[in-house]
């Protein structure tokens, strides 16, 4: 192991490999600054400027640019609540109100700072139980994926707090636009109304754009917050106490990041909202949670780096892409004439190890360039709003533009910037619906999918001891609160009687 | 899950906005058993989720519409000379972004969304029309060397464009 280790970073440590390394970093947190522009469309955007590279400079540039896009994404979901992709949305719900409280400077240096500490756990994890986790995670097939997206379900409406009736209708509207489109298990149309463009669904960063970049810039105009953020520069910085009290958020979210982000498929963004919903119950300040909790940036950041590097278990062990940007990465490793696969760590040891310790390297590059620039970035709340949210709609329309090369991402970003504007101001939460948009399609592909393993009977997934440890997880998320409450109200009631008695 | 954004709309428009929803949950309920529920051998068709969610969304949404219509409505106060200059503002706004997306078959996609942030800048911002060119041209010439140089986005040049051999 420690031979490997050394082997590792001997490969990614040479002069060469440490600048292609920085470059992607660079590179990728520019293009994740974009509006709409995430870590998946970074690496796909960037791929052919590594052809002429050697596979490990390719590859390490690659990881660089996954990282740098996905610390970009979270720059904007905290300076202009703007999330560079699914993973980061639940980042703006505290991380934007830190800004609007002057705190940009402390949320990004967290957000930094956690992403580093996640990947060191991560990656210690990665090293030692790679194999391992691959089993286990092959051992989840169409029943445990459903009933990991039941979990998932459960967690929107378990953490919605005291408007869980409002949260559930929020992501069950989400659930309602996945619906549009071609249905996969039977290739029927569904509410796409004629139009070609609808075919593949509603597209879901356009969403993403629409809701929280352009509905919060309506929001702003109607609010007439134009005033700039004037925070003196002590406040920018992070403090011993904003560190004492993410400790444990960014450990808690290191670790669920790591074990969502080795099933395939949704891992990353489930475990930020996880490690979110986690964060809220056990912190000690759950009373600052939704204005601006340093706590509820630090666990969703550390979740989604950690969920990060875990993509990597199945993509590097089964040749299976953990998440969308793996794939992209499982097709610059064909380019290159790399089979991934169980046999990848004994035919090719410097790659891999290489790859492995570029994680580390990228991410304490990263560290190293975002702590200082972090209160830099958050100056940009000095210019008054009135001259940034022009600028705002137009790179948000471009990078629409962007995605597909299409005008109907923009209509998209516009209609659904119409909705965040007026869920903004009738005090609809957002996040729940993103999160019922991603789980959508996944849900009903494991749906389909069980109900063709069981010939039409889904109580299969109660013969299945995985499934049924993750429902009982689901319904203990649901149902365990109330239980507490009327147990502890039960209690307090049984002392008082005694003392009264 | 996030704490909602502090509520400007009251039960009335809240009212509203469940109507709509259960309305839509209605529609996506009825029209689910027109793509089949289900498949063969009583597998999953691809009307049982829009069945399921379109029932869930309108009980949801009805059944918040009911208590939103249950709470005493105040009568919205009239709006302030500076609400309504906020609120011209917004709608000015959300015109001019259609308008600007509707310009780049004409235009291309840079110069339609340059005015739009001329226009916004210079008269709704009421910045100084120097000023106001000044932030278009910088937003024109960053999308143009970010996206079209360094992405190599192919951006839509326009019947302008292409009359001029862009």
């Amino acid at each position: 192991m420690l031979d490997n280790l050394i082997l590792g970073f001997s490969t990614a440590l040479t002069a060469e490999n440490l600048m292609w390394c920085f470059v992607g970093v660079l590179l990728g947190t520019v293009i994740g600054v974009l509006p709409g522009l995430g870590s998946t469309t970074g690496v796909a955007i960037l791929l052919p400027l590594t052809l002429d590279l050697e596979p490990v400079s390719a590859l390490i540039m690659l990881a660089g640019i996954y990282y740098g896009a996905q610390y970009g994404g979270t720059i904007t979901s905290v300076l202009i609540s703007t999330p560079g992709e699914a993973a980061t949305v639940v980042t703006t719900i505290d991380g934007y109100q830190m800004a609007r409280r002057g705190r940009a400077g402390a949320a990004l240096s967290i957000a930094a700072i956690g992403s580093f500490v996640a990947a060191i756990v991560s990656l210690a994890l990665l090293i030692a139980l790679a194999p391992p986790f691959a089993a286990f995670a092959l051992r989840f097939g169409p029943p445990e994926m459903l009933a990991v997206m039941v979990l998932g379900l459960a967690t929107i409406v378990s953490f919605s707090g005291e408007n869980r009736v409002l949260g559930s209708t929020m992501a069950v509207l989400g659930l309602v636009i996945a619906l549009v489109g071609v249905d996969t298990g039977s290739g029927v149309a569904r509410y796409t109304f004629g139009s070609v463009d609808l075919l593949s669904g509603i597209p879901f960063v356009e969403v993403m754009i629409g809701l929280f970049a352009v509905g919060e810039v309506l929001n702003q105009i109607h609010e007439g917050a134009a005033a700039p953020i004037r925070a003196r520069f002590r406040e920018l910085l992070i403090s011993r106490t904003d560190l004492r009290r993410s400790g444990g958020a960014i450990l808690r979210g290191s670790g669920v990041g790591f074990l969502f982000g080795c099933l395939p498929g949704a891992g990353s963004t489930l475990a930020s909202f996880m490690a979110y919903g986690i964060e809220r119950r056990v912190s000690k300040h759950k009373d600052e949670f939704g204005s601006g909790a340093i706590e509820g940036v630090a666990a969703p950041e550390s979740a989604n780096n950690a969920a990060a590097n875990a993509n990597f278990v199945p993509t590097l062990t089964l040749g299976v892409p953990g998440g969308a940007t793996t794939a992209v990465l499982l097709g610059a490793f064909t380019i290159y004439g790399i089979q991934p696969g169980p046999l990848l760590f004994d035919q090719q040891p410097e790659l891999v190890w290489g790859l492995l310790a570029s994680f580390f390297i990228g991410n304490l590059i990263l560290l190293v360039l975002n702590l200082p620039l972090a209160p830099v970035f958050a100056q940009l709340l000095r210019v008054p709003y009135g001259y940034l949210y022009p600028l705002i709609l137009f790179t948000s329309l471009l990078g629409a533009y962007a995605i597909s090369n299409n005008t109907f991402s923009v209509w998209v970003v516009l209609v659904f910037g119409l909705v965040g504007y007026a869920m903004k101001r009738l005090g609809f939460p957002t996040a729940p619906l993103v999160l019922g948009l991603v789980l959508g399609p996944l849900f009903e592909k494991a749906l389909v999918q069980t109900s063709a393993i069981g010939d039409g009977n889904l109580l299969i997934v109660f013969t299945r001891p995985l499934c049924v440890v993750v429902l009982a997880l689901a319904v203990l998320l649901l149902v365990g609160p109330a239980i507490i409450a009327r147990l502890r109200s039960a209690r307090a009631g049984a002392g008082r009687g005694t003392l009264v008695g | 899950m996030s704490a909602p954004a502090p509520q400007a709309a009251g039960p009335r428009a809240q009212a509203v906005a469940f109507g709509v929803l259960a309305a839509l949950g209605a529609a996506v309920f009825g029209s689910s058993f027109g793509y089949g529920l289900f498949g063969e051998e009583g597998r999953v068709g691809p009307g049982l989720l829009p069945m399921v969610t379109g029932l869930l969304l309108f009980l949801l949404s009805a059944g918040q519409l009911a208590t939103r219509l249950r709470r005493a409505a105040p009568t919205p106060a009239e709006p302030d000379g500076t609400e309504a200059r906020r609120s011209r503002q917004l709608w000015t706004v959300v015109a001019a972004l259609p308008v600007a997306v509707l310009l780049v078959p004409l235009l291309g996609f840079l110069p339609a969304l340059g005015l739009m942030v001329l226009f916004v800048s210079a008269v709704v911002e009421r910045r100084p029309p120097l000023v106001a060119l000044l932030v278009a041209a910088v937003a024109v010439a960053a999308g143009y060397g970010v996206f079209s140089e360094f992405l190599n986005v192919p951006l839509p040049t326009g019947a302008v464009g292409d009359l001029l051999g862009w």
